[in-house]
């Protein structure tokens, strides 16, 4: 089993160590805390259970090929994009590629990854601000995003509270969450 | 109030496997499911994931794909020779500078040999 990231050292902090000495312990350690992820991941666009498996292997092959040549500052994005292209390259040869999923590899972007950087630089007076940036969002989701990370609602809670369904809200909290990203950014730039 | 805000920030933790299963069978606490539908709406990496393993309908067997996932990936690592350790790790670009100054150097050197035979 692998070390649990809560208790381990940070993901950083492996590519670090496998930086300094080149030894690939590291890089296993961090792989395995991704093993289920990645299972899963592949098991969403294979649906089968052996290609999954063999999905995962071709992807711990190519990130320990890939580690190396990089510098990560992200990795968990880094292995996502990674993981899910190798999916739909996968598909794409089997000719198993809809319109939806070629879309999909066109289009990839590590939005993760912008989203963990910009609310990580945020410093911690910008955060007063934020509350005039939720007034500028639509009701719908000023109303999500207050119950569900404000007030720590589960998504059934706010469905229940709101009447919207679960597509709706899922939609509301990711929209507003980025565009509260867009409006304080805006907001930062005003003199 | 203010703290509440900082809910906003993406944890960035990988869930444990273990919660991950239970979040699938609807076995966690209402505060531990809240946390990880947080997890699931920041990372569409975790979302995905969770979307494959819902195909898989015996959920006792996850951890022992996992575990056999595990085990070929540490043979391969052990059939893999470690990177060899550099003793003076080079900043990049460094080589072509050094081979730059070498070049001029010897050039330079050449140079005083030729003048010097010359002169005589």
């Amino acid at each position: 089993m692998s070390l649990p990231q809560e208790t381990g050292p940070t993901d950083s902090e492996l590519l670090d160590k496998f930086r300094k000495d080149g030894d690939n312990r590291w890089l296993g350690i961090l792989l395995q805390r991704y093993t289920l992820l990645l299972f899963g991941l592949c098991m969403k666009y294979m649906k089968d259970e052996e290609l999954a498996r063999d999905c995962v292997q071709q992807i711990f092959f190519k990130a320990l090929t890939e580690i190396p040549k990089y510098e990560i500052t992200q990795f968990r994005s880094w292995l996502y994009t990674i993981g899910r292209n190798h999916c739909l390259m996968q598909l794409r040869s089997k000719g198993r590629m809809t319109k939806d999923l070629t879309d999909q590899l066109a289009g990839s972007s590590p939005i993760e990854e912008q989203e963990e950087k910009w609310l990580e630089s945020l410093k911690d007076q910008q955060i007063d601000l934020l509350p005039q940036a939720l007034e500028t969002l639509p009701q719908e989701q000023q109303i999500c995003i207050t119950l569900f990370y404000l007030q720590r609602k589960s998504y059934q809670e706010v469905i229940a509270i709101t009447g919207y369904n679960h597509m709706q809200v899922k939609s509301y909290i990711q929209n507003g969450k980025r565009n509260l990203r867009i409006q304080l950014q805006k907001n930062l730039r005003q003199p | 109030m203010r703290d509440a805000w900082k809910n906003l920030w993406p944890s960035g933790r990988v869930p444990d496997q273990q919660k991950l299963i239970d979040y699938l069978e609807g076995k966690l606490s209402p505060e531990e499911k809240i946390e990880m539908e947080r997890i699931l709406t920041d990372s569409p990496f975790v979302e995905e994931a969770l979307e494959g393993l819902s195909q898989i309908k015996d959920r006792k067997r996850i951890p022992h794909i996992t575990d056999k996932l595990n085990e070929q990936l540490r043979d391969r690592l052990r059939k893999s020779k470690a990177r060899p350790k550099h003793s003076f790790p080079l900043p990049e670009g460094a080589l072509v500078n050094i081979l730059t100054v070498l070049v001029i150097i010897l050039t330079l050197i050449a140079y005083m040999i030729y003048h010097m035979y010359t002169q005589r």
